[in-house]
């Protein structure tokens, strides 16, 4: 123990990841402490099912957005790693910053994770089968060399884009990745081994007037990003949570997985 | 190695409190658009003393100490102190000038303190100010960006 452990000291520390987001969107937001509390309840929650199966990751599913009106539930995902440098059960996964079209790769907390002004607390931990956890666990402790990362940040990224990327569609390249018996160490190779091994994207319907009208004009949507056939149709090819527990539970890549609705441990999974 | 200060994450007043907690770091916020499928996380930390954290697992009282202007906030340090426990402790708090105001924190201000599963719960005036999280929830808070 340090020699100054116990000075009582006032040590007021930024945990922000960089201070540099500067912009309208990046304002301040007061989050009630008891939704913290909560937050942490089910991060301590996620880590005891964590540590009680012998994986050394899984991938972990929060309702983040209110998804329903697109017949949705989860909205965002990321990989739990046990024993990361940054802390026992420690979540790698890609965040939007600030609404803008940037995104950067991040290795969390459990209770940072949760703590992130959600729709509920209800969760979903899927664990791989063996082979795959052990590499895709190799490949996320290497992060952030191999990471497969595109700073390029697009809500509504076209799947297989190269010139964008989101949270769901970073899952399914590093996924990809993991899953493949040789190295893929570019983007495009991760998603077309995906495409090869039954990953189907999920389609969303954005109708013309809700873009136009509905104020779905910021900085981290980008509809050119598709083509000008998608954007008349309105149904939008993306890479959801549901997207990607359907393929990893179709090719047989899941050993196992739990979830919560309501502080409820369900005894089959819901819809996703 | 036992890291010399616990780390605790304390957080935010509500919304309710107009002006909200003035913490130097904050949720990062996100797009409201329909389908949004990723959020900045919730970054802000507090440590407070271990002694903070030793004094409030063993049901210790709190109270204000100390009020003073911080840079357009307000920074309200809160003393602990618990029966049978040597040593208090203290850890600061920065608030809204309007929270403070109308919640009527003064030096000498009673600070209610709820234990819950996670850690305490801190209030002024049937209000919470802060969360501190427990020996139990606190190595799950941290946050770190690839890349800087």
């Amino acid at each position: 123990m340090r020699p100054f452990a116990h000075l009582v000291l006032f040590v007021f520390v930024l945990a922000l990841p960089g201070t540099a987001r500067a912009g309208d969107a990046c304002k301040q937001r007061d989050m009630p402490p008891h939704k913290v509390a909560e937050a942490a309840r089910t991060a301590l929650l996620a880590a005891r099912q964590l540590d009680e199966v012998d994986a050394p990751v899984a991938l972990v599913a929060r309702v983040g957005t209110d998804l329903s009106k697109q017949g949705l539930v989860y909205s965002h995902a990321g990989f739990a790693v046990r024993d990361h440098a940054h802390g026992r059960w420690t979540v790698v996964h890609l965040l939007n910053e600030c609404g803008s079209d940037r995104s950067g790769l991040y290795a969390q907390g459990l209770v940072n994770f949760f703590a992130d002004d959600l729709v509920n607390q209800d969760l979903r931990i899927v664990w791989f089968t063996p082979g795959v956890a052990d590499r895709l666990a190799d490949r996320l402790r290497q992060m952030p060399r191999h990471s497969l990362h595109h700073p390029r940040y697009n809500l509504i990224a076209r799947p297989g884009s190269e010139d964008y990327q989101n949270s769901t569609a970073w899952i399914v390249e590093v996924m990809a990745a993991a899953l493949a018996d040789r190295g893929i160490y570019d983007r495009r190779g991760a998603y077309a081994f995906a495409r090869g091994d039954g990953f189907v994207p999920d389609r969303v319907h954005i109708a013309y007037s809700k873009r136009v009208l509905g104020g779905l004009f910021s900085a981290n949507i980008d509809f050119t990003d598709h083509s000008v056939g998608t954007r008349l149709s309105g149904d939008y090819p993306v890479v959801t949570v549901r997207s990607i527990f359907r393929w990893l539970e179709r090719r047989g890549h899941v050993r196992e997985q739990r979830e919560w609705r309501g502080g409820v441990r369900q005894a089959a999974m819901g819809p996703a | 190695m036992t890291r010399p200060i616990a780390r605790s994450l304390t957080l935010a007043l509500a919304a309710a409190l107009s002006g909200g907690l003035a913490l130097p770091a904050q949720a990062a916020p996100q797009s409201d658009g329909a389908s949004r499928m990723s959020q900045a996380s919730l970054e802000a930390s507090i440590e407070v003393p271990v002694a903070v954290i030793h004094a409030l697992g063993h049901g210790a009282s709190a109270v204000v100490t100390g009020v003073a202007v911080v840079a357009g906030s307000v920074a309200v340090t809160v003393s602990v102190a618990a029966a049978g426990v040597v040593a208090g402790a203290s850890f600061v708090v920065y608030l809204g000038a309007e929270a403070v105001k109308r919640l009527g924190i003064a030096v000498g201000t009673a600070i209610s303190v709820a234990a819950v599963a996670t850690g305490w719960i801190l209030s002024a005036a049937g209000e919470a100010l802060c969360f501190i999280a427990n020996d139990a929830a606190r190595p799950h808070i941290h946050s770190h960006r690839y890349g800087g």
